[in-house]
Order: C-alpha cells, then structure tokens, then sequence
C-alpha cells in the first residue's frame, strides 16, 4: 500500500488502468442501457417507472462509495501525510458530489408518480442530502485557505468525522421507519430482486464504477500537475 | 411509429423516466468534459511555466 505513495509509481499504475476503466465504463454502460430500457420488465407494482432504479440505484451506490473512498485516502493523508491520498480525496470530491447530486435527483424523480411527493423528510433522503453537503464542504473548505496544506488538513478532518454519515443512510432503512424502500439487493440473505432486473442493475453499477475509476484517473493526473504548477510559482517568486 | 410513441410513453411515466436518464447522462458528460478540460489546461500550464524555467536557465 505505501508503495503507491510514491506518485510516479502510482501515475505509472494508473497509466495502466486507464485504458481498462474506460473500455468497463462503456460496455457495461451501453450494455447495461441497453437491457435497463429495452430488455428489462416493468414492475408489477410500479410499471415503467422501476427502470428509474437503473439510474438511481448506481448513483447513490457510488455515492457512498466515493465518500468512504475520500474519508479512508483522507485518514491515511492525515495519518501518514501521503500526498497521492491526500490528491485521491480531493479529486474524488467532485465526483461523488455529483454522484450523490444524481442520486437525489433522480430519487426525486421517482418519488413523484410513486410517493405521490418530490421530497420527504424521512431518514434516507435526509442523511444522503446531507452526505452532498460534506461533499460540498469538503470541497470549499480544500480551497478556503491561502496555505493549501492548511485547506487540505481541515477538508480531510471533515472528511473523516463525516464517514459516521455513510452507515446511518444505510442503516437508515431499518433503524427508522421511511417512506423509502429497505435493501434489497445487499443483503446478508442474498438479493431480493429477480436477475432479469439484477443483470442491468448491476451492469449498470459496474459501468458507474468504471467511470469513477476512470475519471479519478484524470482528476489525479491534473492535481498532480496543479501540484507541480503551484511548485514552480513559489520556486519562481523566492528568487 | 406507434410502438414508438409506445415505448417512450412509458406506460405514462415518461415525464419521470426520461428525465431521470437524461439528467445522469448529462452530468457523466458534464464530470468528463470538467475533468478533461482540466487536465488539458494543468498539461499546457505545466509546459508553459517548464519553457519559462528553462529559458531562464539558459540565460
């Protein structure tokens, strides 16, 4: 693991999964956008609209992935002061913001023609409005100092006494009582859904994953260069 | 024509799902094209400010 800490190595590993991450992301998207509206049955219950869950599902998957993903690299860039982990939460930032921006909206979406509602106040929709606004501050409170290393402290602290949020919205389900439906894909008794929705469901996920990977990737490779850029100022303005 | 109008009908619920699956596509676009650009700009920046360094150097 602390291999990786040393950027050139990590770029060159990146370099490498690139090409990967990127051919994932479109065959599993297309495929996957594929099945979801052509393929797929609608829901006996709720009809058409459940292809809705192709989009949302991944999203706010990925939503609470990139958030753990950001609060463990932003423990290590706290723990060890590794500056690749340090780069992987502030480029994961925006990334996740947007994932879980997704989510809500398409959530929303959703809730509409089925709860008869855009928005409730009930536990999940809260606690995952609440995980876009860490995301948020997490990515104001990077920039907000003129000492970047300062900035880049105070975000990862957010980061990490943030985390306690991703299982509450997990658990949320369970814990409270919610107009939003509990698990039924990641659960200890196995799936709760039939494979002709689990198949796009999960191609879906994958192509998400993908392209997390994948933009990760290109984040990094423009932090590193920030990094460098911001180097060569202050290298150029002590002469 | 009609199967068409059928299948983006969506048994009436097209008003919700199409949005849903525009929305997302346009913010994947929207990340790539950010992430892209930003990459570019700190890739020419980069050069820029190396021939500068160098330059200076030579002199």
């Amino acid at each position: 693991m602390h291999r990786l800490a040393n950027p050139t190595r990590f770029l060159r590993l990146c370099n490498m999964v690139k090409p990967w991450a990127m051919a994932i992301t479109l065959l599993c998207l297309a495929t996957g956008l594929y099945f979801s509206l052509f393929k797929s049955p609608p829901d006996y219950q709720q009809s058409d609209t459940v292809r809705i869950m192709y989009v949302h599902v991944p999203a706010a998957w990925m939503a609470m992935f990139c958030y753990s993903a950001m609060a463990l690299s932003s423990a290590a860039a706290l723990i060890w002061g590794h500056l690749v982990a340090q780069l992987i939460a502030k480029a994961t930032a925006p990334i996740g913001a947007s994932f879980t921006f997704l989510a809500l909206i398409t959530g929303s979406l959703w809730g509409k023609p089925m709860w008869g509602t855009w928005w409730v106040w009930d536990a999940r929709l809260t606690s995952v409005l609440i995980l876009f606004f860490l995301y948020l501050g997490f990515i104001v409170l990077h920039d907000a100092f003129d000492d970047t290393s300062r900035g880049a402290r105070a975000a990862s602290i957010l980061a990490v006494v943030g985390a306690v949020n991703v299982p509450i919205i997990k658990f949320s389900v369970d814990w409270w009582n919610t107009l939003h439906q509990p698990a039924s894909v990641v659960k200890l008794d196995g799936p709760a859904i039939h494979s002709s929705m689990l198949v796009p469901l999960l191609l879906m996920a994958c192509g998400y994953t993908g392209f997390y990977l994948w933009m990760l990737i290109v984040r990094m490779r423009a932090e590193f260069n920030s990094n460098k850029i911001r180097a060569i100022r202050i290298r150029q303005a002590n002469r | 024509m009609s199967q068409l109008f059928t299948f983006l009908d969506m048994s009436g619920y097209g008003n919700f799902i199409w949005p849903a699956f525009g929305i997302s596509a346009i913010i994947l676009l929207g990340i790539l094209v950010h992430s892209q650009r930003f990459l570019k700009r700190t890739e020419k920046e980069l050069e820029t400010l190396n021939n500068q360094v160098n330059t200076s150097d030579i002199a």
